[in-house]
């Protein structure tokens, strides 16, 4: 475990035992399977929730780790990695491939899937769809409009969970309203 | 020393809170209305980081003036300070700015800026599950947080 | 879908407390917001959270109401048996506190030797469960002896941020912007009382776990963050 990972935790603010957030996920992507019709609506409807929850987050993240500035992707993508993930999952994240549009990153672990096993009849749902989400809406945020997919998921048969990032643009700041 | 008025505006323009403790000069005779009084608030900002950083003497800035920026580029400004009172800014990575305008006699408030984002603005309204992303708040408990702060800088 | 507990709780792993409250959040904002049932209901702060259709119809699915390890996951409780057909769109909220509170209840009550009674069981709720849950006791528990209890917390963990946004003070707020979303579901206003579906279901879990049949109601009358909870015993621990 990386000092920096320590140093993370530490400003991470209250800590819980990852359980209660695991099942309550749980109930949740279930509850979403009994109310939609397929899993890919399932697949959608947690993607947009994990942008909402994203947009909120990065406040957080921010606050807590006095970031007053976002560079870049690049830059994005390890501070996600080194401090997001150990700061907010408790885990770590390793950046495994990296340029100026696109990585790829791996996570050690994944609490979103304990006590989890899919059916193969579920296999178009991707379970911790919210994850991309969650991402996407932070880094949107931050002026950064991205791409995220799970692209190695142990549920469906993967050793490691692996994210696949990429960015489509950045955002510009224009003024809001029309002169008047 | 006084505090005279708060803003605080998302990156969309919109005057998400809006707080007054002292304004001897009424809005009316001023911008007219709160809404434009806000407005005027938010384009004075957007308007003068833009001009801070086209005069940016440190860094190379590729654009015209009045070019979009991204987020997160340019030079933001921390406070600055008239005859008759200081307007002091936090403009957050995510977009969210904060303004704070007191008497000229108060010092650096960078730390407390700090504080109401993150302690308060964090805390208060954006963990509050009553609260809609994007829409104006009058969240208590931020209120009474806010006002305590106001008041220890006196 | 889930595998149930059986040895594998050995990883207690840490996650921030931000992330379960925005995941809550977003439930609330998702599931929440609707008026319940389409009566026209003038409770504003109170939700009750078992449907009165299915409290009428206990049990049609047969199951044991004393079988006292329901693997919560699979378990339809009277609140989720209704959930579909009668129940009004925020029992979602109940239904999934209900889930998870089953699966706590079990885990939490392993390490400990069986209970005495249903007030043991109570006194578990209230201390055990309370402090792993919402980081405090229950501040103050009464009971009329009747099988009715209010679990009086002065602190609600989950309200802790919550204050009401635009419309500030006073009582009618929340009748009001409930009876106002009327028409589109899922684009109401989240109310007060939609943020206490959830934590009743999830007391009705724990408790329905540990062989308590109730229907638990939420009340926030005073001032956030207080709220209290009241259990209402229908079928006793043996």
């Amino acid at each position: 475990m990386s000092s920096k990972g320590k140093v993370a935790s530490s400003v991470a603010g209250e800590r819980i035992n990852s359980e209660l957030f695991t099942l309550t996920y749980g109930a949740l992507v279930r509850h979403l399977l009994l109310d939609l019709e397929s899993p890919e609506e399932v697949n959608k409807q947690l993607d947009r929730m994990g942008q909402n929850i994203g947009v909120r987050l990065v406040d957080d993240f921010l606050a807590k780790t006095n970031t007053t500035r976002c560079r870049n992707f690049k830059e994005a993508v390890k501070t996600i990695a080194d401090t997001g993930f150990k700061m907010f999952l408790g885990i770590d994240a390793k950046v495994t491939q990296i340029g100026d549009k696109e990585c790829k990153m791996v996570l050690n672990d994944n609490p979103l899937i304990d006590f989890v096993e899919l059916p193969e009849k579920l296999e178009p749902l991707s379970y911790c769809n919210l994850l991309c989400g969650v991402i996407r809406g932070a880094l949107e945020q931050v002026s950064m409009k991205v791409e995220v997919l799970i692209s190695k998921d142990p549920l469906k048969g993967d050793e490691r969970f692996e994210l696949h990032m990429k960015l489509l643009e950045y955002i510009n700041e224009e003024y809001p309203f029309a002169d008047d | 020393m006084v505090c005279y008025n708060m803003y605080i505006f998302n990156r969309d323009g919109v005057c998400l809170h809006y707080q007054e403790w002292s304004r001897p000069k009424h809005v009316k005779d001023g911008a007219g209305t709160l809404v434009d009084d806000a407005k005027m608030m938010f384009g004075l900002l957007f308007s003068l980081k833009n001009v801070c950083t086209a005069i940016d003497p440190t860094r190379e800035v590729k654009r015209p003036l009045g070019a979009p920026t991204p987020h997160g580029e340019g030079c933001s400004f921390r406070s600055f300070t008239t005859d008759c009172y200081k307007l002091h800014y936090l403009d957050s990575p995510s977009g969210i700015k904060i303004v704070l305008n007191t008497s000229t006699d108060l010092g650096n408030l960078e730390k407390h800026m700090w504080q109401i984002y993150s302690n308060l603005y964090c805390e208060y309204v954006v963990k509050n599950p009553l609260y809609t992303v994007g829409e104006p708040f009058e969240c208590e408990q931020f209120v009474q947080n806010l006002n305590k702060l106001i008041k220890s800088l006196g | 879908m889930e595998k149930q507990g059986q040895g594998q709780e050995g990883r207690r792993g840490e996650c921030a407390e931000t992330c379960f409250d925005l995941l809550l959040i977003e439930m609330i904002h998702l599931y929440g917001g609707r008026p319940t049932q389409g009566t026209t209901t003038t409770t504003t702060t109170t939700t009750t959270t078992t449907t009165n259709a299915t409290e009428a119809t206990p049990k049609a699915n047969g199951g044991g109401v004393q079988e006292r390890r329901p693997s919560g996951a699979q378990e339809r409780g009277p609140g989720e048996a209704g959930a579909g057909p009668g129940g009004g769109p925020g029992d979602g909220l109940e239904s999934m506190g209900f889930q998870v509170g089953c699966q706590l209840g079990e885990r939490y009550s392993k390490s400990r030797a069986s209970f005495d009674d249903t007030l043991d069981i109570v006194k578990f709720l209230c201390k055990d469960f309370w402090t792993e849950v919402f980081r405090k006791q229950v501040d103050n528990l009464k009971t009329n002896h009747r099988g009715v209890f209010v679990l009086y917390d002065s602190k609600f963990r989950w309200l802790r941020s919550a204050s009401a946004g635009k419309m500030m003070g006073d009582n009618a707020s929340a009748a009001a912007v409930g009876a106002g979303s009327g028409g589109q579901p899922g684009q109401g206003k989240t109310t007060v009382g939609d943020l206490l579906r959830f934590p009743c279901g999830l007391i009705r879990g724990v408790l329905f776990t540990l062989g308590i049949k109730a229907v638990v109601s939420a009340d926030v009358a005073s001032s956030l963050p207080a709220c209290s909870f009241t259990v209402k015993i229908q079928q006793q621990a043996k």
